[in-house]
């Protein structure tokens, strides 16, 4: 299943090769046309039709990468994106594109004192140990300051429909945006699948991708999280797994293009597909970086809910995933008839 | 010019975040022989062009007029020799003066990332309408309590004292002029300098060591030497601008880093141990890979800097400027950043000169492409 | 002069439109521009943008003021109807307390916060808005998630002093209607933007600058007066005539332009101040729009920034117009 293998492959901001090779072996020959650009964004065309939209996943994932070596042979990480620091010790890692497998280690529970038992680890006392005795031969691995380190965390099924892995945020939207290339065909519209760079630094690759393809409108397809689980409050939870797509009331103090959010509503509410808010206003996506660009591209956001998203493994509900799959096909056929026009 | 006096020119002048018309006369001046062609941009940011060996560029023909409907598709580019870009911001942290107290007594504000904790006490020099030299001042020790004298002072409390009368202050100094301090700038043993504002002097001496370089090497890339105004405060201005007008192929920043002392071991470089190259989201990885194979041919020692997310250098806003921009980050270590002692070593100034020029000799239009190739 | 600046302010403050949903002040604004200029457009960003051709040899000037407002957005509804909300813009919870807003659908109600005990534990997500309802599904049935309130309007005339919700930025946009209307003969193509997002990032002025591609530009807008108990360091007072910005948290002011509009303000004995500030602006996204833009910001010094009750002086008002309106008389040419 694509899913799998994009959760299994790996890619930290400006290191996504493995997710960009993946993508496009698996969408060559589904697509009319595909290229990189500049900053390494993977985009594929599919239709020539009058109407441009960009469909926009990002490629990376939260991470590490090696920041020094000690002399005795301990490598020492620099994280990558926001990660918390309780989430990390005791996790299996992979170091660099080779895939050398290595540990975040912790002092004793039995050694440590009364007041570092009740406090989280910070992250400057953890580092990976790879079996190495010193410098040397973790230098002869290839491994140097800078080389990416990554969650060793496999994907399976929990259930029929509930999948763990990691780097949901954002494989999943990269395989929502690969199906709706893939299953569907809008004749009527030009469809860029962009695979971007860098979101997790910034919301990087968008805005270039943006930038170049000029679309009409623009949907930031991404993961995002979900608290409906035990001990929250339901007005608390601000997105639910399960509870189909979520569309997002204000990014940060940002708001999304009206126009495309009422359609998306509008359109779930006459095609019986599920659809949620998001109950809270931090973070961003895509969305924002892209609608900056030029003189502004109507856009917005559609994400899939995911639980324990920016840690070493997530939860994913395939259900809300063909939903979000069937949701964007049928806003898209409307876009195509000429029913909506941002 | 001798390296050294290039540098003991530039760190004279006052060049506070958007008051950097000093240093970006002074590159027009003294980097005329060195380049084709040079100008100011709309925002100020100094841009000095030498052409690639058979190249008709020139810069009245900017903003570049590229068709605004690129793709950025491989091989979608207008026609012309590759561009290379290097940023090295001109501008510099310091003080601006916000207010005249009774008495002549100068409120001031910082801009920049000025270290605090170094203010008090501190020589200053007001760019008025002449130089006034001035001392900052505090409530004095026996005013203080002893809780407070371990704490620092609000910049708001703070004050620049002239020993002037406030009739004389009045007519020298207004709102908005710009505050430096005050040093000399200093030979130390071993080819070594301190000096207030090598960040990021420094930089514009190993561009001018570069277009020495360049001058004996052939090349087929058109090289941008800018000057970027706006670096060290808010969103880099200057790079994004300056990049969105020359539209390069290659962009690479060169600034400063933290060179190794006591107390500074972490994420710190050997001072006179060579430049560094930047790793991370904001160095395309091909580009640095090739600065590396450049660097080792050369038999110049560097540092790897590893920066996983922002650089805090202008290829951060150069890298997504339009269609995007294969961006490269070199440094030079300095010890004790931001303060009016900053200290490099000459031999790294030289060898990331030399590196510089290396680089964009080796530049040409398959390089170009291959950077493009993910 | 005339004395149209009360009367647009008077309308200008009275339309709904927090930032994401300037439409009705656009079109407003629109209406009220039209005479003055010959075309009027709105971009895609949702800019509205009103150009006065000019002749050859002028510069194309750049005129920008924010059109939205701070206000909230519905989050969650309780059980018992109280709908939970979430900023928009720079929207304190102590200036909500106890404020009546009007909802996007023309739904009024009032803002109160859950009982705490100490003045500390406000936050904004504990604010909610009673419209009412009695029941979720009867608050639902009027706001839905996502639908923006604002204060509800009240403009009240104090001598030269007025004193209104959304002054900040709505004054602005006033100042350039005046600039419109009075400006008779310039070489300057000049066009004016009434920008979406302004209380936002700023957002929507970087687009606008993008598009136009002006050769310079001024932005108009609030800035807090000084003239008040604990107030920050800052020069700036009510009735002292238009602030030039030097510096905020995003924006150094070119040295060129502001050194224009200060020998002009000096020339024709405009008070001018000289403001220094924090936070941040529209000019920072204008100046690094596209090649770069040469960028000025003229600044109406305002009391209790984000309230319910924001103050401003009238004589502000017309001093900001006349400085822009004779600093277009110059040739605006930069070393």
């Amino acid at each position: 299943m694509l899913l799998e293998k994009l959760s299994n492959a790996c890619g930290i901001p400006g290191r996504e090769d493995e997710v960009r090779a993946l993508l496009k072996e698996t969408l060559k020959d589904q697509v009319d046309e595909i290229w990189t650009d500049a900053m390494g964004n993977l985009i594929a065309r599919k239709g020539n039709g009058p109407i441009k939209v960009m469909l926009d996943a990002h490629m990376d994932e939260v991470g590490f990468c090696v920041g020094s070596i000690s002399e005795e042979g301990y490598v020492l990480l620099k994280k990558v994106g926001g990660l918390d620091d309780r989430v990390l010790p005791g996790r299996q890692v992979w170091l660099t594109e080779k895939r050398i497998p290595g540990v975040i280690g912790a002092k004793a529970w039995h050694l440590t004192t009364a007041d570092e038992k009740s406090r989280a680890i910070s992250f400057d006392n953890m580092y990976v140990d790879i079996g190495c005795r010193n410098r040397a031969e973790v230098e002869a691995l290839g491994i140097e300051p800078g080389e990416p380190v990554y969650f060793a965390s496999t994907f399976e099924h929990y259930s029929d429909r509930v999948v763990k892995g990691k780097a949901f945020d954002d494989r999943v939207g990269c395989y929502v945006v690969s199906r709706v290339l893939m299953e569907f065909d809008h004749p009527g519209l030009t469809i860029y699948g962009a695979f971007t760079c860098q979101e997790e630094v910034g919301l990087r690759g968008a805005r270039v991708a943006a930038y170049n393809l000029n679309p009409d409108l623009a949907l930031a397809i991404d993961g995002t999280a979900s608290s409906n689980v035990a001990g929250v409050e339901p007005m608390d939870t601000v997105t639910n797994m399960g509870d189909g797509p979520v569309l997002y009331l204000a990014e940060g103090a940002i708001l999304s293009h009206e126009g495309i959010f009422n359609e998306l509503i509008r359109t779930a509410q006459d095609e019986t597909i599920p659809y949620q808010f998001k109950r809270a206003t931090g973070g961003g996506t895509d969305a924002t970086g892209i609608a900056l660009q030029r003189g502004g591209i109507p856009s917005c956001s559609l994400s899939v809910p995911c639980r324990y998203i920016h840690t070493a493994a997530a939860l994913c509900n395939l259900d809300d995933v063909d939903a979000t799959v069937n949701l964007i096909h049928q806003f898209l056929r409307r876009v195509e008839k000429g029913d909506f026009r941002p | 010019m001798d390296l050294a006096a290039h540098l003991a020119e530039l760190t004279r002048l006052s060049s506070i975040t958007g008051r950097e018309r000093a240093v970006a006369d002074y590159l027009l001046r003294s980097w005329t022989d060195l380049v084709d062609e040079s100008t100011l941009d709309r925002l100020g940011s100094y841009i000095g062009l030498k052409r690639g060996q058979s190249s008709v560029t020139e810069l009245r023909s900017l903003p570049y007029p590229g068709p605004e409907t690129l793709a950025g598709r491989p091989g979608e580019r207008a026609p012309g020799p590759p561009r290379v870009m290097v940023a090295a911001h001109i501008d510099s942290i310091g003080g601006m003066i916000t207010a005249i107290e009774p008495g002549g007594f100068l409120r001031f504000t910082t801009v920049g990332g000025v270290d605090r904790r170094l203010l008090m006490a501190q020589e200053v020099e007001v760019h008025g309408k002449r130089l006034v030299p001035g001392l900052v001042g505090s409530k004095p020790p026996h005013l203080t309590g002893p809780e407070e004298r371990t704490k620092l002072q609000p910049v708001d409390q703070l004050y620049i004292d002239t020993g002037l009368s406030e009739e004389e202050v009045r007519s020298l100094v207004a709102p908005g002029d710009p505050v430096l301090p005050r040093n000399e700038f200093r030979r130390l043993q071993n080819d070594r300098i301190s000096s207030r504002y090598l960040d990021n002097r420094a930089s514009q001496a190993a561009v001018y060591v570069a277009l020495q370089e360049l001058q004996k090497l052939k090349h087929e890339a058109d090289f941008f030497a800018v000057g970027t105004v706006g670096e060290e405060f808010g969103g880099l201005p200057g790079a994004v601008t300056s990049t969105f007008a020359i539209k390069p192929d290659i962009g690479i920043a060169v600034d400063v880093t933290f060179a190794k002392h006591p107390g500074s071991e972490h994420d710190s470089y050997p001072l006179g141990g060579g430049p560094t190259i930047g790793v991370g989201p904001n160095c395309t990885p091909k580009l640095a890979k090739i600065m590396r194979q450049v660097a080792a041919e050369l038999g110049i020692h560097y540092e790897l800097e590893v920066m996983p997310g922002p650089s805090g250098t202008d290829a951060w806003g150069m890298q997504t400027v339009r269609g995007g921009v294969a961006t490269g980050i070199l440094s030079i270590p300095i010890r004790y950043m931001h303060t009016p002692v900053e200290t490099l070593d000459l031999a790294d100034v030289r060898a990331a000169g030399r590196l510089l020029a290396h680089v964009v000799a080796r530049v040409d239009q398959a390089l170009v492409e291959e950077l493009r190739c993910y | 002069m005339s004395g149209k600046m009360l009367e647009r302010l008077q309308r200008l403050t009275s339309v709904w439109g927090p930032s994401g949903r300037e439409q009705k002040v656009a079109a407003m604004l629109s209406e009220m521009i039209a005479p003055f200029v010959q075309e009027v457009r709105t971009d895609r960003y949702g800019n509205l943008i009103a150009r006065r051709e000019g002749v050859a040899g002028g510069k194309r000037v750049l005129l920008v003021a924010h059109m939205d407002t701070p206000g909230a957005v519905a989050i969650n509804v309780s059980d018992k109807g109280l709908i939970y909300l979430a900023p928009i813009g720079g929207l304190k919870p102590f200036a909500a307390i106890g404020q009546r807003v009007v909802w996007g659908s023309g739904i009024t109600g009032v803002i109160q916060h859950e009982p705490v005990e100490e003045a500390k534990e406000v936050e904004f997500k504990r604010l909610f808005c009673d419209i009412g309802a009695t029941s979720r599904e009867e608050a639902l049935e009027n706001v839905s998630l996502g639908d923006l309130c604002t204060f509800v309007t009240d403009l009240q005339q104090l001598e030269d002093l007025i004193v209104a919700p959304g002054l900040d930025n709505r004054a602005g946009c006033a100042v350039l209607l005046e600039v419109a209307e009075h400006l008779v003969e310039t070489d300057h193509e000049v066009i004016f933007a009434f920008t979406c997002h302004g209380e936002v990032g700023p957002r929507g002025a970087g687009a606008a600058a993008y598009g136009v591609e002006p050769d310079l530009a001024f932005v108009v807008d609030t800035t807090p007066s000084g003239d008040l108990p604990r107030a920050p360091r800052v020069a700036v007072r009510l009735g002292g005539g238009p602030a030039l910005k030097l510096k905020d948290g995003g924006y150094m002011a070119h040295q060129g332009l502001s050194g224009i509009v200060r020998s002009v303000a000096e020339a024709q004995s405009i008070p001018l101040q000289i403001e220094i500030s924090g936070g941040q602006s529209e000019a920072q996204v204008v100046s690094a729009a596209g090649q770069g833009v040469p960028t000025a910001v003229v600044d109406i010094p305002l009391r209790y920034r984000g309230t319910a009750g924001e103050m401003i002086n009238l004589r502000d008002l017309y001093g900001s117009a006349d400085l822009l309106l004779k600093l277009l008389d110059q040739s605006l040419t930069l070393m």
